[in-house]
């Protein structure tokens, strides 16, 4: 018993380790490039281009986006997920293409690598 | 063996507890942006939380006492990781319902079913803080069957020096709340 308990923390602990060092550079205290880019995306959806139509306002929930207001963001939230170490194809493979799961895929790996970079500005 | 499944179950259930986020899915956090775009004022806002089941409203927010500068995002995810103990940047040290509560007072069994609503908001200019501005305050949010509050909000000064949006919108299962 003891050494399956053993066994289990330690491949527990290289997990975590693992994923700990492919998602997130555990020094920077500054945004990356691939987290700008998706802030940048999400401000660009008030840009009068990317408004919501009339169609849309109808068909839609008031807060929801659209599905082509997500695929705007769909690109640089690809990119940010990437950046912590999955492959594209992985991607693919998990969302199948779904707006909606790479949305919020993405989410948790930008709110990762903020939470990340305020408990390192906080170490400095 | 049962001892660390019983301790691994007591911990999952502690860390989602604390919750004015889904506890199941993790989604929930909001947002909160004061872009430059139209004006450079400090932001000053507290937030609101609902229990959107009942309807019933939860708690507001004592602060931040910080307000948030041009250009700035922030983001709350839960009650007990907004404070200054937990080192947020904008913390927000104690909530009202009628009573007074610091993040880790408030039970949990009252906190579990809460969700962020909305935002109550003023602008004002960082180098003249304590002077109101007529027009450039307002509450924007979510759950607008349950609060009334709106999703959008558009306004300008008295006398048309500052203008503002707010727009609030749910992206891949977070609130984000954009003043323009």
């Amino acid at each position: 018993m003891k050494t399956k308990l053993f066994y289990a923390i330690l491949l527990a602990g290289t997990i975590s380790c693992s994923t700990e060092s492919s998602t997130i550079n555990p020094l920077s205290t500054t945004k990356s490039e691939e987290v700008q880019n998706f802030e940048k995306s999400i401000k660009s959806l008030f840009r009068p281009e990317n408004a919501e139509t009339p169609e849309e306002m109808r068909t839609h929930k008031p807060m929801e986006l659209s599905d082509r207001r997500k695929g705007i963001l769909i690109p640089s939230a690809i990119e940010l997920i990437k950046s912590s170490g999955v492959k594209e194809k992985e991607i693919n493979e998990v969302t199948q293409g779904d707006k909606e799961k790479i949305l919020t895929w993405a989410m948790k790996v930008y709110n990762a690598k903020i939470d990340q970079i305020n408990e390192n500005s906080k170490l400095r | 063996m049962k001892k660390i499944l019983t301790l691994l179950f007591g911990l999952t259930l502690g860390a989602s507890i604390f919750a004015q986020i889904d506890p199941a899915t993790g989604q929930g956090t909001i947002h909160i942006w004061n872009t430059d775009d139209y004006h450079s004022l400090n932001l000053n806002f507290t937030l609101f939380t609902v229990n959107p089941t009942t309807c019933s409203p939860s708690f507001q927010s004592l602060g931040p006492s910080i307000p948030l500068p041009p250009g700035q995002l922030t983001k709350y995810s839960k009650y007990t990781d907004s404070d200054t103990a937990a080192g947020h940047p904008y913390p927000i040290d104690s909530w009202y319902d009628g009573s007074i509560y610091s993040p880790s007072a408030i039970p949990p069994s009252v906190v579990y079913d809460q969700r962020w609503a909305y935002v109550k908001f003023e602008l004002r200019e960082p180098s003249n803080p304590g002077q109101y501005i007529p027009g450039m305050s307002g509450s924007v949010g979510f759950y607008q069957s349950c609060t009334g509050i709106p999703n959008y909000l558009a306004g300008s000064s008295t006398g048309g020096t500052y203008s503002f949006e707010v727009k609030a919108y749910v992206i891949g299962g977070d609130l984000w709340v954009e003043f323009h």
